[in-house]
C-alpha cells in the first residue's frame, strides 16, 4: 500500500513571513504542492492619488534587492503614458544600471542562496561533495567568500551613475539625472575590471569570457568542461559536474511554459517610446515559449487570476482593468484550505497559461531563430533543453550562463557613451495609460499605470516572483513552482531540502517590506534608553 | 584613518519604518559629498551591503526602527553593537534575501577580521505603525530629530 504523507514548510526562502509551501506526497514522492505567499505587499495602495511620479520613489523601495529593475519599469511606464524622447544617452545608463544590478545578483544569488544546498549531508555519498563543501559552505567556504565580496563590485558601477544602491531614483520620464563625466567612465571600466579579475574570469569560469561564450550547444559546455583543469575546477565547472553527479537535473521541471518580457533597450531604438515598439527595441529578447513554438509577447495577453488569492474576487483581468486588490482574512499554513483562497500571490497567466519567469525563460527566448541583428542570438539553451529538458540545474545554469555576455554588454555600453550628448530632454505631462518592463535578475518585471486628472489611478506592480510562486489558476491549473515540486523525490521529510532547492531555485523573492529590528525584547532594551 | 559612516535603515513606504532613511535625509545638509570623514548611507531594506559599507570606517552609527518593544512609539535607544552582537542568530538558515543588518555585521566581522570596525553604535527608535504609507508620526519624527541633533552635537557638523 501506498504510504501517503502531508509535510507543511515553511519558510522554504529560510526568512520569516517569505514562502510557505504544503506537499502532499505518496511513497516519498511529491504528488501535489501549494505555494503560499505568507505576507501581503500592497504597495500599489500607496500610489493611488497622488503624483504620476510616485511610482519612481515608492517602487524602488518595494525591495532592497529589484530596487533598479522597478525604476527602470517605473521611468519607462510613463515615457510611454507622457510620450517623451530618450536619448541614446539616456537609454544606455538605464541598460547599464540594469544590468549591473544583474550581473551582481548572479555571484550573490549563487552563493548565498543556492549552493549552500549543495553542501548538504543528503549529497555526502557523492564524490564531488567535499569539494563543494569546501568552496559553497555558508560563511566559511572559500568560493562563498570571494563570490559575495565580488558581488559588491557591480553596484559601485551601478552607484556611480544612480548616487546609491539600492533604492536610487535616477532614471526618470525623459531619461536619467545624471551627468557623466569622463573619470567617472574610466571608474566604471576600472571597477568592472577588476570584478572580472577577482572572480569571474578565475574563480568562476577559469577560462577568458572570449572563450566561454564560444559555447554554443550542451556538448560544446561538456567538452569545455574537460578541457583543461582550470576550467574543469572553475566554480562553473564544478557546478556542471556536481550538478550532474547529484541528480539536480532530474528534479524541478516546472510547467514547461516561459514567459520573458525582455530588456536592455537599445539605445537607438526606443527614442521615442511606445508601448508597440517597445519589444523590437529590447536587445535581451521578450517572448512566450510553449514548449514548442515562439511567440512574440504582447502585454495585453498577461491577465491575474485571484480566485485562490486573499482579495476579493473579481474576474481575471488585465493589469489596466483589475482594481487596487481588496485584502481578505488570511490562514497560516496549517489551518489553510487549499480548495479556497490561500496566498497573497494572485497567479498570473499568459493565454491562459501559467508560466516561468526568470534567466530560463531568458535565454530560451535567446535561441528565437527569429531574433533580430541587435537582439542576442544564442542557440545553447534551446538544445538544453531538448537533451535535459527544464529542472533545477537546467534553471540555475541558464543564471550562471549570464553572467559573461553581460559583463560584454556593460564594458560595450560604458563606451558608447557620448559624454557631450544630452542625458535628458523635460517631458509633458500627460493623462493615459502606460506599461514599462525590464527582466529583473529573477525574471519578467512589469508596471502599468494609469493617470487620470494629472494623479494616479491606477497602479499595478507584476513582480517575477509572481509568476513564479502564483497559486492555482481559476481552472485550478498550479503555477510553476507548484508544478516544478510535483514528481520531486523527497529523501528525509524532516529536512526536505529537494522541496528548498527547487523554490529557491526560482529565486523566489518575497519579503523587503519591513525591516524594523526586532532582535531584542522591551525588556532587554530597557536599559538603554535615551 | 578617522572616517565615520552613519548608516539609516528602514523602508519609507512602510511609514514609521522608514526613520532611518529619514535621518540620513535630514543629516545631508550638514555633510556634503566632498566630506572625507564622514559617509552618508541610506541603507533602505539592503542588508547585505552593509558588508561592503563597513569597509573603510573605524566608527559605525546605526539608525534604525525597532518593534515590539512595549514602550510608546519614539522612545529612543542608544546601544553599543556588542548588545547586538549577543542575538546575532548565526545561523546560515536565515542567510538569504530577508538577511538583516545584525545578522550581516555578524557575517562582516567574521570576512573583515582585524579591519571589522570596533566602534559601532546603535540608535533604536520605537515604532508602532508600519501601515503601507509614507508619512512618519510626529513622536517618531521627534525621536528621529534628537538623534540628529546628538549626532551633530557629537560629530560637531555644520551646516554646509
Amino acid at each position: 500500500m501506498a504510504i501517503s504523507k502531508e509535510l507543511n514548510i515553511s519558510p522554504v526562502g529560510r526568512v520569516e513571513g517569505d514562502l510557505d509551501v504544503k506537499v502532499y506526497m505518496e511513497d516519498g514522492v511529491v504528488t501535489r504542492a501549494h505555494t503560499q505567499a505568507a505576507m501581503f505587499r500592497g504597495f500599489e495602495k500607496i500610489m493611488e492619488g497622488k503624483d504620476p511620479q510616485s511610482g519612481l520613489i515608492v517602487t524602488p523601495r518595494i525591495c532592497g534587492i529589484c530596487g533598479g529593475s522597478h525604476l527602470y519599469c517605473a521611468s519607462s511606464a510613463l515615457d510611454t503614458v507622457w510620450q517623451t524622447q530618450l536619448t541614446p544617452n539616456a537609454l544606455l545608463l538605464r541598460a547599464l544600471g540594469q544590468a549591473c544590478e544583474t550581473i551582481q545578483s548572479i555571484p550573490r544569488w549563487f552563493y548565498a542562496i543556492f549552493a549552500t544546498d549543495m553542501a548538504n549531508k543528503k549529497f555526502a555519498n557523492q564524490p564531488l561533495y567535499a569539494e563543494v563543501v569546501k568552496r559553497w559552505s555558508a560563511y566559511v567556504g572559500t568560493s562563498f567568500q570571494s563570490g559575495v565580496t565580488a558581488s559588491a563590485l557591480p553596484v559601485q558601477v551601478y552607484a556611480i551613475f544612480g548616487g546609491q544602491w539600492p533604492h536610487s531614483s535616477y532614471m526618470v520620464p525623459g531619461g536619467v539625472m545624471c551627468a557623466p563625466t569622463l573619470k567617472d567612465i574610466t571608474r566604471a571600466h576600472a571597477i568592472m575590471n577588476q570584478f572580472r579579475k577577482d572572480w569571474l574570469e578565475t574563480t568562476f569560469l577559469g577560462c577568458s569570457i572570449e572563450r566561454y561564450r564560444q559555447i554554443r550547444t550542451w556538448e560544446d559546455m561538456l567538452a569545455w568542461v574537460d578541457e583543461n583543469e582550470s576550467q574543469k575546477n572553475s566554480d562553473l565547472g564544478l557546478f556542471i559536474r556536481a550538478g550532474m553527479e547529484f541528480g539536480l537535473h532530474k528534479f524541478g521541471q516546472g510547467v514547461g511554459k516561459f514567459i520573458a518580457y525582455g530588456t536592455y533597450i537599445h539605445k537607438d531604438l526606443w527614442n521615442n517610446p511606445k508601448i508597440e515598439t517597445r519589444q523590437h527595441a529590447v536587445i535581451s529578447p521578450g517572448g512566450f515559449f510553449d514548449g514548442k513554438n515562439f511567440h512574440d509577447f504582447n502585454h495585453l495577453n498577461v491577465q491575474e487570476h485571484v480566485s485562490h488569492a486573499w482579495y476579493k474576487d473579481v474576474a481575471a483581468a488585465h493589469p489596466w482593468n483589475e482594481p487596487l486588490p481588496t485584502p481578505m482574512p488570511s490562514q497560516n499554513l496549517l489551518n489553510t484550505d487549499f480548495n479556497s483562497k490561500y496566498s497573497w500571490s494572485k497567479a498570473p497567466r499568459y493565454d491562459g497559461f501559467a508560466a516561468e519567469a526568470g534567466p530560463l525563460s531568458r535565454v530560451i527566448m535567446n535561441a528565437n531563430p527569429s531574433n533580430e541583428k541587435h537582439q542576442i542570438q544564442d542557440p545553447l539553451f534551446l538544445d538544453i533543453m531538448e537533451k535535459l529538458g527544464p529542472s533545477v540545474f537546467t534553471r540555475t545554469l541558464a543564471r550562471l550562463h549570464e553572467a559573461p555576455r553581460l559583463y560584454d554588454y556593460i564594458d560595450e555600453w560604458l563606451r558608447q557613451i557620448d559624454l557631450n550628448g544630452d542625458f535628458y530632454i523635460k517631458p509633458t505631462e500627460r493623462d493615459g495609460k502606460g506599461f514599462g518592463a525590464t527582466e529583473a535578475a529573477r525574471g519578467a518585471l512589469a508596471h502599468w499605470i494609469e493617470i487620470e486628472n494629472g494623479v494616479i489611478k491606477n497602479y499595478q506592480v507584476m513582480a517575477p516572483t509572481t509568476w513564479n510562486v502564483g497559486p492555482n489558476d481559476d481552472k485550478g491549473n498550479p503555477g510553476p513552482i507548484e508544478a516544478a515540486l510535483e514528481g520531486t523525490e523527497i529523501e528525509d521529510p524532516h529536512d526536505p531540502v529537494e522541496v528548498g532547492m527547487v523554490a529557491r531555485s526560482f529565486d523566489s523573492c518575497l519579503v523587503c517590506t519591513v525591516h524594523a529590528h526586532d532582535a531584542k525584547s522591551g525588556t532587554e532594551l530597557a536599559k538603554f534608553k535615551l | 584613518m578617522n572616517k565615520t559612516a552613519i548608516m539609516g535603515f528602514g523602508n519609507p513606504c512602510r511609514s514609521d519604518d522608514g526613520i532611518g532613511c529619514f535621518v540620513i535625509d535630514q543629516l545631508r545638509a550638514y555633510v556634503d559629498d566632498e566630506n572625507d570623514e564622514i559617509s552618508l548611507f541610506d541603507m533602505g531594506t539592503s542588508a547585505f551591503e552593509v558588508l561592503f559599507k563597513l569597509q573603510g570606517h573605524n566608527r559605525i552609527i546605526i539608525v534604525d526602527a525597532v518593534i515590539n518593544t512595549n514602550e510608546p512609539p519614539g522612545t529612543l535607544y542608544k546601544l553599543p553593537a556588542s548588545e547586538i552582537d549577543a542575538a546575532i542568530q548565526d545561523d546560515p538558515m536565515v542567510f538569504l534575501h530577508g538577511l538583516k543588518w545584525d545578522q550581516a555585521l555578524s557575517y562582516a566581522k567574521k570576512i573583515l577580521t582585524t579591519n571589522y570596525p570596533t566602534d559601532i553604535e546603535v540608535y533604536l527608535i520605537a515604532v508602532d505603525n508600519l501601515k503601507l504609507e509614507i508619512e512618519i508620526s510626529e513622536d517618531v519624527k521627534n525621536a528621529g530629530q534628537k538623534v540628529i541633533d546628538l549626532i551633530i552635537e557629537n560629530l560637531k557638523l555644520k551646516k554646509w
